[in-house]
């Protein structure tokens, strides 16, 4: 390789590996069924719910108690809560120490599942107006 | 009138917040492993950025309409592309620390800009020898394997299949075996669950 313009051939190379795996048949693309694609999918559907819940009307929100609309984006079942905490955590990096070593030492209660869930989406609304 | 008409045209030509939160609740499994994969490899070669933090700043930054979707491109290329330029962004910022404007700068009693004295070589070099060292690294994954290294070499100088096809007499079939092996020197490079 030329010794000039590295940073040109480097964005060339880069580029060439990207389009590989863009280009590359279904079955050759490493790891679509691991836990990183769950952590993507489920960054993703956060987002997707915190852009459906500030689109709702300032008088919709007004009317529901403080953090009622960031508690329905919580599965109902224990299994669910517990996943989707699991995948946040997996996710979210800069997630509060309490949150993020949930599952450290060892297993969380249902209810202090729900009850971190319900922190975390809270903390993501923001003030709900009174 | 006119700019105002040529913003309504250029408007019509990106995708609405709405296209983009669909396209994105649209991907499916493989598609974020092809958008995982295109983190991983750019984030390596950003200085101390995580690929997941690239990737969700390049989904917030869509999402957000703080980077606009060309209609033309695919979903994939463009955030492949919004990744590729927040990650040169990040590089440049690691390597040379943050912008100075000239309007930052003291002006000279003489009138002369600061920036025209200034020596324009050495971030030049820099940027150079630090590309000079990444490229070596992704050649030395495959350091044994003369098919692939002579694709790599192909890619960096910005040749098409053919070209490489033709210059390294590999036949369509070595160069699509040069390319799985390729991807799954780059998948063992990156496992699942590494911090990069």
């Amino acid at each position: 390789m030329s010794k000039t313009k590295a940073v040109d051939q480097l964005d060339a190379l880069l580029a060439g590996c990207e389009d590989m795996f863009l280009g590359a048949a279904d079955r050759d693309v490493p790891g679509t069924k691991g836990a990183e694609v769950d952590a993507t999918a489920s960054f993703i559907a956060f987002r997707l719910a915190q852009r459906r819940l500030s689109a709702l009307p300032v008088s919709a929100e007004r009317r529901t108690p403080r953090g009622t609309a960031a508690r329905r984006a919580i599965p109902r079942d224990a299994a669910g809560r517990r996943r989707l905490l699991g995948r946040l955590i997996a996710s979210r990096p800069e997630l509060p120490t309490r949150i993020s070593m949930a599952f450290k030492s060892r297993e969380p209660h249902d209810e202090e599942i729900a009850e971190m869930l319900d922190e975390l989406l809270r903390s993501e609304d923001g003030p709900v107006a009174e | 009138m006119r700019a105002q008409a040529m913003r309504a045209i250029r408007d019509l030509d990106v995708a609405t917040p709405d296209e983009v939160a669909e396209a994105l609740g649209a991907l499916s499994p493989v598609e974020i492993g092809r958008l995982n994969m295109i983190a991983k490899i750019r984030a390596r070669y950003a200085p101390n950025l995580e690929w997941r933090e690239l990737l969700h700043e390049a989904i917030d930054k869509a999402l957000s309409g703080a980077r606009k979707w060309p209609r033309h491109l695919p979903f994939l290329v463009f955030m492949r592309e919004t990744m590729r330029s927040q990650a040169s962004e990040h590089r440049r910022k690691a390597t040379f620390g943050l912008v100075t404007t000239e309007a930052d700068l003291p002006a000279r009693a003489d009138g002369e800009s600061v920036i025209g004295q200034a020596p324009s070589c050495a971030p030049s070099q820099e940027r150079n020898v630090f590309a000079r060292q990444i490229l070596d690294q992704v050649l030395s994954l495959f350091a044994d394997d003369a098919a692939v290294l002579a694709v790599l070499d192909g890619l960096a100088k910005g040749l098409g299949p053919l070209e490489i096809q033709n210059g390294a007499a590999l036949t369509a079939t070595q160069y699509a075996s040069a390319q799985k092996r390729i991807r799954r020197g780059l998948v063992h490079a990156f496992p699942e669950g590494s911090p990069l």
